[in-house]
């Protein structure tokens, strides 16, 4: 029997409304009307299933549409329209800081970057209450903390895309987090901090919290495993060099060093397995994970990529506790609707596609090419060997994620990484063993500090022998293609092949299982 | 009284063997630096890549960090007068200052004179 799956078509809908709201700008009373009526419509025809079900799918496909429409509204007060005026002088704002503070190495001296929510602004007219976020980048070594309230100094100018060539956006990155302006603060420029403790303490203490955790692995391990653990426990990317992190995207491994649902599942696995332990009942445990899990998402910062990890696994695992049958495309879907919701512009975000795509490939892709017939073939001829069908399986999810994320990967990134099918058959197994020392190394520095370097000797050693295995890929010839152009069109078409080899895979399986 | 369950056995396994283990790989780097910088890969420069100084196209100098558009030019200038023999020539190039200069030769093959 087919699985229902209400949310692919939920999310279909509002996915159209959303891209076409975007690129569409259609008056907002009357979106609100047509979806009025649509409603209305989708109610009366009730007893109509079919009539009903398209007047629905209409209505979300209009919501999609207003809901864009909604993040795009700037309030009157904010702090974006002002800032043409400020062109030529210097802007004096007041603000809390409402973000962690990042900071970096910039040439001689240290760059801080935060987000502040404006309070107010100077103008020639006095002091005038304003509202919005804004990012400030201060360069210089500064002292400052989360819930500071600043008086600040420095150049504010409208955010801007880097290179428009790219197809990455930072205006549309920025805008995701409903940010519009950037304030420069020079080197020289001070800064007053006029009171502190203004923002929620829960969130201050996550910040010291995750100071502190960065500190266990700054004191255990050396700069480079440092950095690359931070980033896959703690989704703090910002110090793995340059040249690692492109040794890691050219074999089409990157995805590994930021926190995504592969390290939100192996979390999950831990959790559970170590909540076995303790005598609870089954239900509870599934509980107790999923706050664990919420937990993490927020002590990490809660990243776009995390909260949809962790909004997918909360799914999967509340379906257990209700002891409902659980569909997992009907959860990947689910948790994207909820993410569009969320924020509509998330659509757009390079990281959600490829996470999306990566986990519809394992779940859609994957199982047809399995069955196929050679591969079956294949895998009977294997049966005695465990090892080897182990071998084959795995080859298989990587190839269909592959196949799945190429049109996105080279589009965004001009890049193509074959390699990555083969990197992955050992990457993935590391990953697996690195964060669960990982967690266990916080464990330990935190309570018995005293043997920690025998787990940070054991992630050294593993640490190693991941980044040797990827050197050695990126060495292959044909490993990677760089410098790839990949137009939006070739992207299209490329999808529309993708999705109707999975419909013909599909169909024939389907077939295939009828007869049988 | 003194039973284990299948999961207890597993975490007593699991902390027994990375103690064991870290123990170890402890003993044997700790006596053998040499060997701990042979095999730290992460720490080490064996993996930034490397790009060609003598033949490397703008775009190649333009993705060594502390190369700017202007500092490319200006190797690209350079290389056109005469090819490099040695990284120290690196230094008369304008906008190459010492720092900038540990950290670009990083990123270079070694110059094979002909």
């Amino acid at each position: 029997m087919m699985s229902r799956r209400p949310f692919l078509i939920l999310f279909i809908s509002l996915s159209f409304g959303i891209v076409l709201g975007r690129f569409l700008p259609t008056p907002f009373y009357v979106l609100i009307l047509l979806s009025l009526i649509t409603l209305s419509l989708g109610f009366l025809f009730l007893k109509n299933s079919r009539i009903s079900m398209i007047f629905v799918f209409l209505s979300l496909f209009l919501m999609g549409m207003i809901l864009i429409q909604n993040v795009r509204l700037i309030s009157k007060n904010d702090i974006s329209n002002v800032v043409r005026f400020y062109r030529k002088a210097p802007a004096v704002i007041e603000g809390v800081v409402v973000s962690d503070i990042k900071e970096r190495n910039f040439y001689q001296t240290k760059k801080s970057s935060f987000e502040l929510q404006v309070k107010r602004i100077k103008s020639p007219w006095g002091w005038k209450e304003k509202s919005g976020k804004i990012l400030v980048h201060v360069f210089g070594s500064r002292d400052i903390v989360y819930g500071d309230y600043l008086k600040l100094q420095g150049k504010i100018y409208p955010a801007f895309d880097f290179d428009k060539e790219k197809r990455f956006s930072y205006k549309d990155y920025l805008l995701r987090k409903g940010i519009r302006s950037i304030l420069s603060v020079k080197k020289k420029t001070p800064i007053e901090v006029i009171s502190s403790q203004h923002g929620f303490s829960l969130k201050a203490a996550s910040f010291s919290l995750r100071k502190k955790l960065k500190n266990i692995f700054n004191n255990t391990l050396s700069k480079n495993q440092s950095a690359i653990m931070k980033a896959i426990i703690l989704g703090d990317r910002k110090s793995i060099p340059s040249h690692i992190q492109k040794l890691f995207a050219r074999t089409g491994s990157a995805h590994i060093l930021a926190i995504s649902g592969l390290h939100i599942g192996i979390i999950a696995f831990l959790v559970f397995f170590i909540l076995k332990l303790f005598p609870m009942k089954r239900s509870l445990r599934f509980i107790f994970t999923t706050l664990f899990l919420f937990g993490y998402c927020f002590l990490v910062g809660g990243r776009l990529s995390v909260v949809r990890a962790t909004l997918m696994a909360s799914v999967f695992l509340l379906s257990f506790i209700f002891e409902k049958e659980s569909d997992v495309l009907n959860s990947l879907f689910l948790a994207g609707f909820l993410i569009l919701l969320l924020n509509p512009f998330n659509l757009f975000d390079a990281g959600f596609q490829l996470s999306f795509i990566s986990v519809f490939s394992i779940l859609c892709l994957y199982p047809m090419i399995a069955n196929s017939a050679w591969v079956s073939d294949v895998q009977k001829k294997a049966k005695s060997y465990s090892f080897v069908r182990f071998l084959i399986d795995s080859f298989l999810v990587s190839l269909s994620v592959w196949l799945g994320v190429l049109g996105l990967v080279a589009y965004y990134f001009q890049i193509i990484t074959p390699v990555t099918v083969l990197t992955n058959l050992f990457v993935i197994p590391c990953i697996g063993v690195i964060i669960t020392l990982g967690l266990t190394l916080i464990l330990m520095g935190t309570f018995v500090p005293q043997i920690s370097f025998l787990f940070a000797w054991c992630i050294k050693i593993i640490l190693n022998a991941m980044v040797g295995i990827i050197y050695l890929m990126e060495k292959i010839p044909g490993a990677y293609f760089e410098g790839f152009s990949f137009s939006f069109l070739g992207v299209f078409a490329y999808y529309v092949a993708f999705f109707l080899l999975c419909f013909l895979l599909n169909f024939k399986r389907n077939r295939a299982l009828r007869q049988y | 009284m003194f039973y284990l369950t299948k999961e207890e056995r597993l975490v007593v396994i699991y902390f027994g063997t990375v103690l064991v283990l870290g123990s170890l790989f402890y003993h044997i780097f700790k006596q053998n630096p040499n060997l701990w910088n042979m095999i730290d890969i992460v720490e080490s420069q064996k993996i930034y890549p490397k790009i060609d100084l003598n033949k490397a196209s703008r775009k190649q100098l333009i993705k060594i960090p502390q190369v700017g558009p202007s500092t490319a030019d200006r190797i690209l200038e350079y290389r056109k007068k005469k090819s490099f023999q040695d990284f120290d020539e690196l230094k008369s190039i304008k906008g190459i200052s010492n720092s900038k200069y540990k950290t670009i030769i990083l990123y270079l093959k070694p110059i094979h004179s002909p």
